[in-house]
């Protein structure tokens, strides 16, 4: 399947030939094992695939295959056809058609599978394979196609039918919320433009006689209508044209604040001003082809700074780094991949407390929904199978299997992350630029006023050039964009090295952390690579199973490791009922009549009544039916790596502390990674931690909390910066600042200089665009600068800062290899 | 709102490619003559066969005849299918088709007879102008009616095209048809001088610009991507070219006025605005070249492909060398001479020739629904049209170069190296080569001819090409502020064609006299009009197209005023109706033939017209030996004297009258001069109304010293 | 010979509203600049028109479009693979069954 940006080349169509390497299909371009599917020797590497050949050769389509090379999008077989069930139900329809009137009606769905010429082709010609369809016609750069149809002839579920059966599954999405309207260029900005610049290139014409023979034209009654053609002209670029300017300049003005389009408002008028003062007094011959040059320039300056925004902006789509993890049932294997890789139809695991990625259906097991991320409200929802369940939610319970139905989208998960139930004040965006920008327009027209004084009392003629490029060279926008763009930048770099960031401010305030909390389960310990043995009373076959079933049922590392260790892997699911999870402590649950309780040594002395001895390293102890039968004892493996980051923080003179929830067995081992000045502490509660950071905090200390977000959320929250470190599971506390993935733990001491350097280039930035805008007012206060170009200079500058922004920000994090 | 079936009409189009193919063929040979003229002058067969009267034939039959046909093909193939409509009506297409032949025929026959204005590529006289009007408008309404009931909501970017080709022609062609007839074939120019010197080549450039240019776009931007089945380089770009060249295309016109009298900054304006022209000419080149990318090897055995390609590349090369020369300085070189002609030529048989040719073997076979006859024919034809080409312009950059050089040669004592007949019997040799290439590119025609005729044979025509497309419903566009739309989509068609018809001339009319009849207040007092009998000579001087080859435009440049004398003020052409200063140095400058010692006797002048040869070693000029015979005829003398009266020219009231009686007193003069030189000729002859003429060329300017000469 | 007397010319002058462009002989200037704004002017609508028009919305897949040739191909041979998707429930809406 070719998928190429642009259409793609086409070379001569393959006639199907026979080559000595497997025969390519006709359709879709795969290898087919033989060629026992064939039409008049044209190989097919399935069914699917000779059937849509079929179906377009009847209706003479075959232009298809000879627009562009192997086009077709693999058939994938059979496909259920109740699974376009929904589309039948009036709600849903009225939801997606745009217009309906009884004969005729008009759709328009997203198809991500358009890539080439014969695509086009094919949508296009759709009203030959099926009357039922009046016209349709695909707009290649949104990959989407505007259907009109027939309902007496054709309903929706079977257009959409036929668009899967030919390849082009349409891409719905139930929750329009989500789907922003993509956005049309404002056609008033381009009206705008259009007449400046035709008003702007015709003024200098009709000036041509005024520059060339230096004011005697040597004919009579030339200069003076060529001067009112001039005017006639200039009146559509002041009143239409330079519009934006001053009602932008007149909002900021209500509310008493000088914005930056004050300042050009004011030269503009100015100078239009002027020139008409001359023009119609006859005293000159006005400065309107610098006027309109003026606003000309202006407004493609600002529409190329909207295009740069745009190529620039982190549209915070980090689907390809979010660091969340899934596992995925194929054909019974549990297979555990990033989230990024979901695709429709995939069959997921969710264990307890693990975030639904994806709008997907119930497929078994019971299912408890906690919305309160998506929606506020912790009730926990029942779902039965079959049901739709929308991303977001949380699963309280045992493990369920769930199929995708729709694209797992990172950006709404963000965007849940982001709202303000979770957005504590401490990290909230605020720059330091910000009171600048309201003294700079201040500052501006008193130089302004200045240099307006100043060659009052010298040259009078010099006036107007000098005020109106003063007003128009300054640029502060370059102010408020250094600090954006650069973080912009950050966030997109630190997303790539899997460290993802909630926001910008959360950069600002790692660069002023000097103190850094660990945890130890979790964080510094590895867990799929460390060792499980068993103590106690043998298990017998159908014990382990059980175990190893509600293991596998919760997150939490421990009983990860434990429920990948022990039991075979590919028994059928057991049932699992009343299932019940104590966050980080324990979990209970019968299995096939077995009740089995699995947890910390404190968790099962509760029901075991003194029957544990205290135990040195981490263990994890199983009763049944209320008898201890044993524990297990995982020896947990730390992060490789881990002693040069210590080195190299310590080395940065950050203090270092440990917090950690479990038993000191592994004391002097950590001693000796941490150095004798680390205070370590254990059998810390959740409680305890939090009140270890604030006393930190007391201490005028920014503190870095690293942990796990399992049992210490409420530290995380109250630390200056809370870093979540996650194995690729699926849960996700929205109480941290940043979630790391596991591997990349070592490079802390990387993200927090490179946090560093970003505060050092927007200071540069600031400094450069203050010395741009000394400069730029020191030529125009000597009237050296013409005004026309100091409208050119503007936008540069502020292009240039831009620009400078994102190439010093990737230029250092290329030094920190990040 | 079900799919509606309807059919093509490609009978119109078959007709416009025949048209084209003959016409082709026919305006080619007339060039291949008038070349061989210019080396064998014995090829000047009788007065109706000269170069004088045939190059205007050529130029107007290939633009309007072959150019003019080839881009109505074009038009009316793609036009229906971009807006997947039939033409609006097929008696207006049927009227558009006979009107145009009707008026080619007309041209063909009124210009060897001598009957012209004398306005290059303007030449034909004002009923053709008329009917031209008349044509224009018909085609205008029919492609504005189609494009409004298109069932295809975007306008692909070559309606575009044609739209500004169809509303820029047709101001063009009224605001060069401003001419005041005086009988019922002739005419003259309201402008005079400077001032007609800048309206025809406002006219002349946006001509080229206009009818061979912006259409030909349009054709490249739809049968390109049609012969290569791949979509445009870049659409986005097309618009941007389209809409940057029609902003800019129409100021370019003065650049072929540098260094004349014309005055500096309309000059200067010209240079600016050509050579911004460069950029939109090439984005359009680049985007055409680049849809092929990739797919090069396609080219290789593609003769669609390959004649569209040298075609793209030739409007590069043109479009190039186009505002290089409207620099001053290479223009002071280039000016005059047939570096002129070899640009006009690469543009010409390139770009037009060439893409005209890849559209013809492209429609044909489709409407006849059968093969090409013989593709190895085609391939010929391509490497003929191609090499010929090169046989024309190499030879013709070469003899530019020659030609200018010699001109400015100086001895180092200061005198002029080369005297003119010297440079004009050094081009022999390059004319020869250069009909060599038109014979090239002839026979290239010819093959094709046979190939298409072998083609038309072999198939039959699909008159009513069968097609369906869903009408374009105003359903869902419910745009709030629909108002003014709504009422120009619901007036019909006609009355906007009228009200724009109706402006425009209304304007023309009433405004054009008002500034013309009293502006000629002439600058230079001694300037005087032209006698009766001299401006009967002036009008056989434009009879016989004199201006093709000679030039009265002497350039501020030692070279010129060394060899021709006082260079040309704009105060001595007020009262020129048309004005004669010609673009083409074959001949030499006659701006200054009455003075100085240029002023040849009387017989010199006889002896010379009889036999040029005789008086001037290897001349290559014609014989008008004729105009010994023909008797003047001055039955419109007096009509003449009335129309420049009212055109401002300062002749006393009622001198009509006795206008013919003081004509044959200074024609006895003449005949008396030319008896002392033992010649004997009745003062009624031709000749002597045209040696009178040649006498008073540059005269007034020395008359009396003290004469005040402010430009 | 013949001596014109430039008095008597101006004596047929009509009156002239633009009087500042009666006395200069470039007045043919006015004519040329007064049409190429005429149609650069007509040339801006015509550009405003198509902006609202809507004709800019989508500016790649026109130029794929124009490929596409919509004339109906009458079959000439008879096509033997007619009826294999007739019992197809997606392509035929007649015989739906579901």
């Amino acid at each position: 399947m070719m998928l190429t940006g642009n259409p793609a080349i086409n070379k001569s169509p393959v006639s199907g030939k026979k080559s000595i390497a497997k025969p390519i299909c006709y359709h879709c371009g795969d290898e087919c094992q033989d060629n026992s599917i064939a039409i008049e020797e044209k190989p097919f590497c399935c069914n699917g695939c000779k059937q849509v050949y079929m179906l377009l050769n009847e209706h003479n389509l075959c232009n298809y295959y000879n627009l562009d090379n192997t086009p077709g999008i693999k058939a994938k077989g059979k496909f259920v056809s109740d699974r376009f069930a929904y589309l039948d139900d009036e709600s849903i329809i009225n939801k997606l058609i745009q217009f309906n009137s009884g004969t005729q009606v008009n759709v328009v769905f997203q198809l991500p599978q358009i890539h080439c010429s014969s695509c086009i082709f094919l949508l296009e010609n759709l009203h030959r394979i099926n009357e039922g369809i009046i016209t349709s016609q695909s707009n290649f750069q949104k990959k989407e196609v505007f259907i009109s149809y027939n309902p007496n002839l054709i309903t929706l579920r079977k257009v959409v039918e036929l668009l899967a059966f030919v390849g082009y599954e349409p891409s719905i999405s139930l929750q329009d919320a989500t789907v922003k309207k993509p956005v049309t260029y404002n056609r008033q900005q381009i009206y705008k433009i259009g007449i400046a610049g035709f008003c702007f290139s015709n003024i200098m014409m009709l000036s041509f006689p005024e520059y060339f023979s230096g004011g005697n034209v040597g004919v009579l009654g030339l200069k003076e209508t060529f001067s009112w053609i001039i005017l006639g002209l200039s009146l559509p670029v002041l009143f239409y044209s330079a519009s934006g300017f001053f009602s932008s300049a007149w909002k900021g003005l209500r509310q008493n604040f000088l914005n930056i389009d004050a300042p050009i408002a004011l030269a503009i008028v100015v100078t239009f001003g002027r020139s008409y003062y001359e023009i119609i007094g006859g005293s000159g011959a006005g400065y309107l082809d610098s006027a309109t040059g003026i606003v000309f320039f202006m407004l493609i300056g600002r529409w190329f700074q909207n295009k740069t925004y745009d190529s620039f902006s982190f549209d915070r789509d980090y689907r390809s780094y979010f660091p969340l993890g899934v596992t995925v049932l194929q054909n019974g294997i549990e297979k555990n991949i990033p989230v990024t890789q979901l695709q429709k139809g995939n069959r997921i695991l969710l264990r307890n407390e693990e975030m639904i990625p994806a709008d997907s259906i119930l497929i078994n097991g019971s299912a408890s929904i906690d919305y309160s991320f998506v929606s506020g409200e912790n009730a926990p929802v029942k779902k039965l199978t079959g049901e739709l369940i929308y991303a977001g939610g949380k699963q309280c319970g045992s493990a369920i299997v769930l199929e995708i139905i729709k694209e797992p989208s990172q950006s709404y998960i963000t965007q849940l992350w982001n709202n303000d139930t979770f957005l504590n004040k401490k990290n909230a965006e605020k720059s330091f630029i910000h009171p600048w920008s309201r003294y700079f327009t201040l500052s501006l027209f008193a130089v302004a006023i200045s240099t307006l004084i100043f060659w009052w009392m010298y040259d009078t003629a010099k006036i107007l050039p000098a005020v109106s490029s003063v007003l128009i060279v300054a640029c502060p926008c370059s102010l408020l964009l250094a600090a954006t763009f650069t973080y912009g930048n950050m966030l997109r770099i630190y997303g790539k090295n899997k460290l993802y960031l909630k926001n910008a401010g959360v950069i600002e305030s790692m660069a002023k952390v000097d103190t850094i909390v660990f945890d130890k389960t979790g964080t510094l310990t590895q867990t799929h690579e460390s060792q499980v043995s068993y103590e106690g009373t043998p298990l017998t076959q159908a014990e382990s199973d059980a175990i190893s079933c509600i293991a596998r049922q919760s997150s939490h590392p421990l009983s990860k490791i434990i429920g990948t260790s022990i039991g075979n892997r590919n028994q059928t699911p057991m049932i699992v009922e009343n299932f019940k999870e104590y966050s980080g402590r324990g979990i209970e649950a019968t299995v096939d009549g077995i009740e089995i309780k699995m947890g910390s040594s404190e968790f099962v002395n509760q029901f075991a009544k003194g029957q544990i001895t205290y135990d040195n390293g981490t263990h994890v102890h199983i009763m049944r039916n209320n008898v201890h039968l044993g524990r297990f004892k995982v020896s947990s493996q730390y992060r490789v790596g881990l002693n040069e980051v210590v080195k190299s923080l310590q080395h940065k003179n950050f203090s270092l502390n440990l917090l950690s929830g479990d038993n000191d067995s592994e004391k002097k081992n950590l001693e000796k990674l941490f150095g004798q000045d680390t205070s370590v502490l254990f059998n810390q509660s959740p409680q305890q931690k939090l009140d270890f950071i604030q006393s930190l905090q007391q201490q005028q200390k920014n503190v870095l909390m690293l942990g796990d977000g399992l049992n210490d959320a409420g530290a995380l929250m109250q630390s200056n910066v809370g870093i979540a470190v996650s194995d690729n599971t699926a849960r996700f506390s929205p109480a941290c600042d940043a979630i790391l993935d596991g591997e990349k733990v070592q490079k802390l001491h990387q993200f927090l200089s490179y946090a560093r350097a970003g505060k050092h280039i927007v200071t540069i930035i600031f400094v450069i665009s203050i010395i741009y805008n000394i400069v730029g007012l020191s030529f125009a206060v000597q009237a050296k600068l013409s005004p026309m170009v100091a409208a050119i200079l503007m936008p540069v500058s502020s292009i240039t800062i831009v620009s400078l922004a994102t190439l010093l920000s990737s230029y250092s994090a290329r030094m920190k290899d990040l | 709102m079900q799919v509606e079936k309807f059919n093509y009409d490609n009978r119109i189009v078959k007709n416009f490619a025949f048209a084209t193919i003959l016409w082709g063929a026919v305006g080619m040979l007339v060039g291949l003559i008038i070349a061989l003229q210019l080396v064998f002058p014995v090829l000047n067969i009788t007065q109706y066969g000269s170069f004088g009267r045939l190059r205007p034939l050529h130029t107007n039959a290939v633009i309007f005849a072959f150019v003019g046909n080839g881009l109505f093909m074009g038009v009316y193939y793609s036009l229906q299918r971009l807006c997947k409509t039939r033409m609006f009506s097929d008696k207006l297409s049927n009227i558009h088709f006979w009107g145009w032949q009707l008026i080619i025929v007309a041209a063909a026959i009124t210009l060897p007879i001598g009957l012209t204005q004398g306005a290059e590529y303007a030449e034909l006289i004002w009923p053709i102008d008329l009917a031209i009007t008349v044509i224009w408008v018909i085609f205008g309404w029919n492609m504005f009616g189609t494009i409004i009931k298109r069932r295809e909501k975007h306008l692909y970017v070559a309606i575009w095209f044609y739209i500004a080709t169809f509303v820029t022609v047709a101001v063009l062609h009224l605001v060069r048809s401003g001419e005041l007839p005086y009988t019922w074939l002739e005419s003259y120019s309201w402008y005079s001088g400077v001032q007609d010197a800048l309206v025809q080549w406002w006219y002349g450039h946006n001509a080229v610009a206009f009818f061979l240019t912006t259409p030909y776009l349009g054709l490249m931007y739809y049968f390109m991507p049609k012969a290569a089945n791949r979509p445009v380089y870049s659409y986005r770009l097309s618009i941007i070219h389209f809409w940057s060249l029609i902003f800019l295309y129409i100021w370019a016109g003065p650049h072929h006025l540098l260094y004349t009298a014309l005055p500096n900054w309309a000059q200067s304006l010209g240079v600016v605005f050509s050579f911004m022209l460069l950029f939109p000419s090439w984005g359009g080149m680049i985007n055409g070249l680049l849809t092929l990318r990739g797919a090069w090897d396609r080219v290789r055995d593609d003769v669609i492909l390959k004649f569209m390609v040298v075609a793209v590349t030739a409007y590069g090369m043109a479009t190039f060398e186009g505002p290089m020369l409207s620099l001053k300085s290479v223009s002071a070189i280039a000016h005059y001479t047939d570096w002129i002609v070899a640009h006009v030529h690469v543009g010409a048989l390139g770009w037009n020739g060439m893409l005209t040719f890849g559209v013809l073997y492209w429609i044909i076979p489709r409407i006849y629904k059968t093969e090409l006859y013989s593709k190895k024919l085609a391939n010929n034809h391509f490497w003929l049209g191609t090499l010929g080409i090169l046989f024309y312009a190499i030879p013709m950059y070469w003899a530019g170069f020659t030609q200018s050089s010699m001109w400015k040669q100086f001895t180092e004592a200061g005198q002029l190296k080369y005297t003119f007949l010297e440079t004009v019997t050094y081009m022999k040799p390059f004319y020869a080569m250069r009909s060599l290439g038109g014979t090239l590119y002839l026979v290239g025609v010819l093959i094709m001819v046979y190939n298409i005729v072998k083609t038309v044979k072999a198939g039959s025509l699909v008159a009513n090409e069968p097609a369906e497309a869903a009408p374009l419903e105003k359903v869902y566009v419910p745009h709030t502020g629909e108002h003014w739309h709504r009422w120009i989509e619901r007036k019909p068609v006609q009355m906007l064609i009228i009200s724009l018809i109706v402006i425009l001339i209304g304007g023309a009319i009433e405004m054009i006299p008002t500034f013309l009849i009293e502006s000629n207040v002439p600058t230079i007092s001694s300037v005087k009009p032209y006698t009766p009998l001299e401006l009967e000579g002036r009008d056989l001087y434009i009879r016989e197209g004199c201006y093709n080859c000679h030039s009265q435009m002497i350039r501020p440049f030692r070279s010129e005023t060394e060899r021709y004398g006082e260079y040309s003020k704009a105060g001595e052409f007020v009262y020129d109706h048309p004005f004669q200063w010609g673009s083409k140095r074959t001949g030499p400058d006659l701006a200054r033939e009455g003075t100085g010692n240029l002023k040849k006797s009387d017989g010199w002048h006889f002896r010379h017209f009889r036999e040029p040869s005789s008086m001037s070693e290897g001349s290559i000029m014609p014989a008008y030996a004729f105009m010994l015979e023909n008797d003047l005829d001055t039955s419109s003398t007096a009509a003449k004297v009335r129309a420049m009266r009212t055109l401002g020219v300062p002749y006393d009231q009622g001198y009509e009258y006795h206008a013919v009686a003081d004509m044959l007193v200074q024609a006895k003069g003449i005949s008396d001069n030319l008896i002392t030189d033992s010649i004997r000729i009745s003062p009624r002859k031709e000749v002597i109304a045209l040696i009178a003429y040649m006498q008073r060329m540059g005269t007034d300017i020395s008359k009396n010293k003290t004469a005040t000469t402010n430009k | 010979m013949f001596c014109f007397d430039n008095a008597q010319h101006n004596k047929i002058s009509s009156i002239i509203l633009l009087s500042p462009i009666k006395t200069n002989p470039l007045s043919a200037l006015f004519l040329l600049i007064g049409f190429s704004i005429l149609i650069a002017g007509s040339f801006l609508a015509a550009f405003l028109w198509s902006v609202k028009n809507g004709q800019y919305d989508d500016d790649y897949t026109p130029s794929v479009r124009i490929l596409f040739d919509d004339t109906i191909i009458i079959p000439q041979k008879p096509k033997k693979v007619k009826n294999i998707l007739a019992n197809n429930p997606i392509t035929n809406t007649e015989n739906q069954k579901n």
